[in-house]
């Protein structure tokens, strides 16, 4: 049956005391002071990673500045050098066609002159045609007699 | 070239002059239209005699100053100048005898009708030599002394038309 004993619940108790006081007295200090270090520690590693955070965030943020920064400016190059190579896509494509034109308009000209040569040529060959034919009529008819007459009628 | 007092031989012509300037230019005419001639007379291999005694030969009926004038050019080696000679002795005469030299090119020998009224036109102040040219094959062409030419030949006018007809 259950009997309560006293002296023993008393030297328990001052056993327990005795214990607490030499805990409180040289076991609780270093173990406070263990425990104030490591919240320290914990607490100073907690900032810290808190800083690294928030400088990690920065860098990211000013990394994707950077990042929409450059996509803009390729963007911007890519469309600058695409108008370029289509101006001078087409100025290529005005001067080629200046240059057709001008190869006509030169061939146009130097068919123009070639037949204006011909005619004159054909005209001269037909003159001295007519003229050796005339010549060679009046020298056979003209008497001395038209000869007077032309001299005179000359004088007049 | 050795040049000829033309103030001089006027002088010395005296009224033979005009006969002077004819007989010049008809040996110009001589010597540029028989290139045996010429080149005889331009060849200096040849002895001056023989050039003179060939004058004398060409232009029997000449006058003494024609003869002495040739002499002169033949002695001093001028035949090739004759042209000059001839041209400034003509204009010399002209301009001392307040007179004209104009040329007529006929292409066969004009009447002497004809070159009546050729005279009668021009005046007497006027005096013609009288070119053949059966090339310009009928009518005539007047040269005057100052450069003026008339071309009123067949020649002529047929050249007009062929370029009349090439433009």
């Amino acid at each position: 049956m259950f009997e309560l004993e006293t002296g023993l619940i008393f030297w328990n108790t001052v056993s327990f005391g005795i214990l607490v006081f030499i805990m409180y007295k040289w076991g609780l200090p270093p173990i406070l002071a263990m425990l104030s270090l490591r919240q320290k520690t914990i607490s100073d590693s907690m900032s810290y990673a808190e800083a690294n955070q928030k400088k990690s965030e920065e860098l990211l943020f000013e990394y994707k500045k950077k990042l929409g920064e450059a996509s803009e400016s390729a963007s911007r190059m890519l469309k600058s050098s695409k108008s370029e190579a289509e101006r001078a896509r087409l100025d290529m494509l005005k001067q080629a066609e200046v240059q057709a034109d001008q190869i006509i308009e030169g061939a146009r000209q130097d068919l123009k002159s070639e037949k204006e040569k011909i005619i004159k040529e054909a005209k001269k060959e037909i003159a001295d045609l007519v003229v050796a034919a005339a010549s060679m009529v009046i020298g056979r008819t003209l008497s001395a007699e038209d000869n007077k007459k032309i001299i005179e009628e000359a004088l007049q | 070239m050795k040049e000829i007092d033309f103030e001089k031989l006027f002088e010395l012509s005296g009224v033979g002059a005009l006969a002077l300037e004819e007989e010049l230019y008809g040996f110009k005419k001589a010597i540029t239209s028989n290139y045996e001639l010429g080149d005889f007379l331009y060849d200096l291999r040849q002895s001056k005699e023989a050039k003179k005694k060939i004058v004398t030969d060409v232009f029997p009926g000449a006058s003494k100053m024609f003869h002495d004038v040739i002499s002169l050019i033949i002695d001093e080696e001028l035949c090739r100048n004759i042209s000059e000679i001839s041209r400034s002795f003509g204009a010399l005469v002209a301009n001392k005898k307040k007179i004209r030299f104009d040329e007529l090119v006929f292409s066969e020998k004009p009447t002497d009708e004809l070159l009546g009224k050729f005279k009668k036109i021009a005046g007497e102040r006027v005096r013609f030599k009288i070119e053949i040219d059966p090339s310009i094959m009928g009518g005539f062409i007047w040269k005057t002394m100052d450069g003026r030419i008339m071309d009123a030949s067949i020649a002529g006018r047929l050249s007009q038309m062929k370029e009349e007809i090439a433009v």
